[in-house]
């Protein structure tokens, strides 16, 4: 990997192919993360197979409530994975406005998370280079691929349970003692950890060069549109 | 917040992710009070939105979005992420509820954990 540096064509790295894959495949499982962690409201209330009907079948002998059939305005219910709820945290500490928020946002922002991810696969994976080869961003799509690649770093970090600024400054400490001494642990949970810190390191190089290009070119008054407050 | 990234050694190769799942509430100290620098007239006690600190977002994505978005001198960004990063949280726009939640649905757009409350509430 190469990071990023700004080019007249846009912002280009270089990337390995084994890189573009594992970067690409984490892409798409934030995204279907997100997808199954922030279901969108179905209309009419059908469930995952759909057809429900509206007066509800309900067992013999119940006498307690017909089974929920959910309203289009219904409440919209915060993800349970933590790594999904991080990507769509709570807006408030008042359980109202917090739902009120998930109520109004929550399916947009949920979706625009998951095209911007989809888009960077697809950047990623598009012309399957058999080598080492430049990953070109356009200045046009760079502020979509900052989102989707803090996103993926989001949920890495969740799932390394990062909580401080000086456990992610241990992840180096942590990488540089195997590289003197060897693995630490050769179990299956080390390897796995590795390769969560390996690539949380790499995606943090490459969002850092990215946005470091885009800040410049902000400075500069160059750059390409921008989801600006408008105000 | 962190300074920057650092070296990457390389050697990343396809096998499955996401195999483990915790549940842990960050803590965040909060600080005696939110520093307002812009006045606002605003009847009613108006909405404010707060960023908070996080160990994941590097500070030059947080300057490039209070630059971008909000509008912010690089050294009014600056001056903004650097109260996050010392003292948990800063105020970064002021004004009506449905303003805040535009802001605050921007900031969770861009992967910024923040917040909305009226102002003066802790």
């Amino acid at each position: 990997m190469r990071p990023f540096r700004a080019e007249a064509r846009g912002y280009v790295a270089e990337l390995e192919p084994s890189e573009r894959i594992v970067l690409a495949q984490l892409a798409g499982d934030v995204a279907q993360m997100l997808q199954e962690g922030a279901p969108a409201p179905s209309p009419g209330g059908s469930g995952a197979h759909g057809e429900r009907p509206d007066d509800a079948w309900s067992p013999p002998g119940w006498t307690g409530a017909v089974p929920a059939v959910a309203e289009d305005d219904g409440p919209v219910t915060a993800p349970l994975d933590p790594a999904v709820r991080r990507l769509l945290p709570d807006a408030s500490d008042d359980v109202e406005v917090a739902s009120e928020f998930r109520r109004l946002t929550q399916e947009d922002l949920a979706s625009g998370k998951v095209a911007r991810l989809v888009l960077l696969g697809r950047m990623l994976v598009d012309s399957e280079p058999a080598a080492a080869a430049p990953f070109v961003v356009g200045r046009e799509e760079a502020e979509e691929v900052a989102g989707a690649l803090t996103d993926v770093r989001l949920v890495l970090a969740e799932r390394l349970d990062l909580r401080s600024d000086e456990q992610v400054e241990g992840l180096y400490d942590e990488l540089d003692a195997e590289a003197e001494d060897g693995p630490v642990d050769a179990d299956e949970g080390g390897a796995a950890r590795r390769f969560l810190v390996s690539v949380f390191l790499l995606t943090g190089l490459l969002q850092e060069s990215l946005v470091h290009g885009m800040l410049a070119d902000l400075r500069a008054g160059r750059g390409g549109p921008r989801a600006g407050r408008g105000s | 917040m962190r300074r920057q990234a650092r070296e990457y050694s390389g050697g990343v190769s396809p096998q499955p992710i996401f195999t483990r799942s915790v549940t842990v509430r960050a803590s965040v100290t909060v600080p005696e009070e939110a520093t307002r620098t812009e006045a606002v007239v605003v009847p009613d006690r108006p909405w404010v939105t707060l960023v908070w600190n996080d160990p994941v977002n590097l500070m030059s994505y947080v300057a490039y979005v209070f630059e971008s978005y909000f509008g912010y001198s690089s050294a009014r960004a600056h001056e903004l992420m650097m109260q996050v990063h010392h003292e948990g949280r800063a105020v970064v726009s002021t004004g009506d509820r449905e303003r805040m939640e535009v802001d605050v649905q921007a900031m969770h757009s861009f992967g910024l954990w923040a917040t909305m409350q009226r102002d003066g509430e802790q």
